[in-house]
């Protein structure tokens, strides 16, 4: 009887499976289609030289090799991107918590301004690219423009060498609308109990923020520090629109040195080895932020 | 290249934009869609389709090849374009030629992708000077074999298409359109600047005395109009560099970019650059990138170098300009930077589709349809044939210097060892103009590292 039962019981649960495995399958699929094999070839294309035109050729690690040894526009591109990332990442969470806390007051009006700080994270990247042109436009520009008013001649935000990564990071500032609605969630999560518990105790504003506020929502800094430096080292299209890299590679970053290499110069097999270093460089940061956030990270009810 | 971008960013925002709006508006297509049966009663009288087709148009049925080109809808140049493809499909009852037209900035992608998959055209409208590129690895048919058979007369091209456009010896493309380049100045400016609108300078000398003069600033010590910027327009340190009979490479592909005649030109570059403050020049750069439009129709600046199918756009503007040959260093140098469009076949398989194709390349290249190419679109032709028979230019003096302008043109061939020389060049030029560095040091390491990247690039081709 027993018997029985348990073999109706794994039938059932087979089917179950099946229904289960069925509804994912469309994930799946695409999942094993369009990135796990992409991912693998890549993996193999990485130790060709293969140009498109021909089949690829087995070069054994010779594209890491250049990579690391010869390839001089390899170390400008890591640069580049490591100071945009390092001043852009912090920048826009600074800025992201700052602007949620600022939205989480009760003031009137304060969906309209919620929306209106959310607003520019729909907008493409490349729109917004061009209307950052305009802003960024050393004559009539709007930014330059007001400085004139106030007595500052503005420098050429994207044509000199020695503005232009900050005028990118000055720009990925307009988007924290998407880290900032986390952060707005996070702190409507924090308990009232706990600012009153304090209030009573005689703590002051900038205590409570920093002894409780900060705290409460620190697994939320913890996801947006990580998608922010995967973000951040991804930083492409940008400068593809709007400074070519240039001026003197001064915006040339590890996407576009990556980019460059598969579709301007057809070097497909150098171009992914680039994409795997990245991958691990991006695994080992992730890592590091990752050991090293039970640290800083308080959750809740642990 | 950052005008093309901006001009795909543009599309691109605009068609985020616009998506939403305009969903379920279909455009029309069909502006070249003569249909096969419309074209099939008509015999055709064009020396394409009277000498040597070798297809047996199978049960008589026509052979259809596909062609993809850079005129997509709305495209100034694709009316005519689409006439001279028109015109071929009436001529034919062989062969019928259906085209796509893709976004220039679209064109290379969808052909990088197309290629390797086998999906491409039979026919594609391409670079010249590149087609070395696809030869070499065996991507487009070795028309050698078949210009032989026909006896198709090569010398109708300018000679400088063969100097760059062929591989070891064997065309794999027929030039297009193309063409090298002119000084266009403002005739008012001139006057205004007492300067005799008819004599444009004719050396660098004159061309710097003559900037000097046009060039006009404001109370506050700012450009309002620069008299000449070496590369404001459409021009780089390339044309300089040939005009003054320079090289990147020698003849066995040997870079020389720090030859003394490239050093040379740089400094002359760097001077010219600077000659204004490079920070007025940059901004006026940035102005002009901005907006997509160009300086010397904006009336930013009083001379300026740019492509001769720039022609177009100068007959379009109201300005009230004059053009002249690029000055050199002496009288009567002026040579620039040519460069080809052409068409290439791809071969997949059917011989039929490449003996069709074939047709076709004859029909588009030749001295009747680039003459009607060239004098619509005023887009000049490399067929040198069609262009000196050309009645209608005769009383052209803009085509007169755009013709002695062919007539002088240089190229530079695609480099194989080392395809992406000019990007790690151009660094260097730009390091050079903000005086980041000397120009012998900016010359000098851009030789060091394109020797890197042939030494690179060698590494990996070898077993």
């Amino acid at each position: 009887m027993s018997k029985k039962k348990d073999g109706y019981g794994r039938k059932m649960q087979r089917r179950q499976n099946i229904v289960g495995y069925a509804f994912a399958a469309p994930w799946i699929l695409g999942f094993l289609i369009f990135t796990l094999y992409p991912m693998c070839s890549s993996l193999y294309y990485s130790f060709t030289s293969y140009n498109t035109l021909q089949p690829p050729k087995w070069v054994g690690f010779r594209n890491y090799i250049i990579m690391f040894t010869s390839d001089p526009l390899f170390w400008k591109c890591i640069w580049n991107t490591v100071y945009y990332a390092v001043l852009s990442v912090p920048l826009g969470i600074i800025t992201g918590v700052l602007i949620a806390l600022l939205l989480n007051q009760n003031v009137k009006g304060m969906r309209f301004f919620r929306t209106i700080f959310y607003l520019p994270t729909v907008v493409s990247s490349v729109a917004v690219s061009l209307l950052w042109m305009w802003i960024l436009e050393p004559n009539f520009g709007l930014l330059n423009t007001f400085l004139k008013k106030i007595g500052i001649t503005g420098p050429g935000w994207l044509t000199d060498p020695a503005w232009s990564k900050n005028s990118l990071i000055l720009m990925s500032l307009w988007t924290v609308g998407g880290g900032m609605l986390i952060y707005l969630a996070a702190l409507q999560d924090v308990p009232d109990s706990l600012y009153e518990a304090a209030t009573i105790d005689g703590a002051n504003a900038f205590k409570k923020f920093f002894k409780i506020t900060l705290p409460m929502i620190t697994p939320t800094l913890f996801y947006n520090l990580i998608t922010g430096v995967i973000g951040g080292l991804q930083v492409f299209s940008q400068a593809f629109i709007m400074t070519n890299g240039g001026p003197s590679y001064s915006t040339y970053f590890y996407g576009y040195h990556l980019y460059n290499k598969a579709f301007t110069e057809y070097q497909m097999g150098y171009a992914s080895a680039l994409a795997w270093i990245l991958l691990i460089i991006t695994l080992i940061l992730s890592l590091v932020i990752l050991k090293t956030s039970n640290k800083w990270v308080y959750y809740e009810g642990k | 290249m950052k005008t093309r971008k901006k001009i795909i960013s543009l599309l691109l925002a605009g068609t985020l934009l616009l998506s939403t709006i305009l969903t379920g508006c279909g455009t029309d297509d069909g502006a070249d869609g003569t249909s096969g049966s419309d074209a099939a009663g008509t015999t055709g009288g064009s020396s394409a389709s009277a000498e040597g087709d070798t297809q047996q148009a199978s049960s008589g049925d026509k052979v259809t090849i596909t062609y993809w080109h850079i005129f997509p809808e709305g495209d100034e140049f694709k009316p005519v374009h689409d006439e001279l493809i028109r015109r071929f499909n009436e001529s034919q009852d062989q062969v019928y030629v259906e085209d796509l037209g893709i976004s220039f900035f679209d064109f290379l992608d969808k052909m990088n992708t197309a290629i390797p998959a086998g999906t491409g055209p039979d026919v594609a409208f391409y670079d010249l000077g590149e087609s070395l590129h696809r030869a070499e690895a065996g991507a487009i048919v070795d028309l050698t074999p078949y210009i032989e058979r026909d006896n198709f007369d090569m010398t109708q091209f300018y000679p400088w298409t063969e100097e760059f456009g062929t591989y070891e010896g064997h065309w794999y493309g027929l030039p297009f359109a193309g063409g090298g380049r002119i000084l266009v100045y403002n005739k008012d400016m001139f006057a205004e600047a007492g300067l005799d609108p008819e004599q444009p300078p004719k050396t660098l000398a004159e061309l710097e005395e003559y900037s000097e003069k046009l060039t006009k600033l404001d109370e506050n010590g700012e450009i309002e109009v620069l008299g000449f910027h070496p590369s404001l327009g459409n021009v780089s340190i390339r044309d300089y560099v040939l005009n003054r009979g320079g090289t990147f490479f020698d003849e066995n592909s040997v870079p020389t970019m720090d030859s003394a005649i490239n050093l040379e030109t740089l400094k002359w570059y760097v001077d010219m650059t600077n000659k204004y403050g490079l920070q007025q020049v940059q901004s006026l750069q940035a102005a002009s990138s901005t907006t997509g439009i160009d300086p010397f129709l904006a009336g930013f600046v009083a001379m300026e170098v740019n492509v001769d199918d720039f022609y177009k756009k100068l007959s379009e503007s109201d300005i009230n300009y004059g053009v002249a040959l690029v000055p050199g260093v002496n009288e009567g140098e002026n040579a620039t930077q040519g460069s080809s469009f052409d068409l290439e076949i791809f071969d997949h398989g059917d011989q039929a589709k490449v003996d069709a194709a074939w047709e076709f390349l004859k029909f588009m290249t030749s001295v009747e349809s680039q003459q009607y190419w060239a004098s619509e679109n005023k887009w000049p032709s490399t067929n040198q044939r069609a262009m000196e028979s050309c009645e209608e230019f005769n009383d052209d003096p803009v085509w007169q210097v755009i013709l002695e302008s062919l007539a002088q043109t240089k190229v530079i061939r695609y480099e194989r060892t080392v395809p992406n020389w000019w990007n790690l060049l151009v660094a260097e030029v730009e390091a050079a103009q903000a005086e980041q560095k000397t120009p012998e040091q900016a010359l000098a390491d851009a030789q060091s590292v394109v020797e890197i990247a042939i030494e690179n690039n060698k590494a990996l081709e070898s077993e």
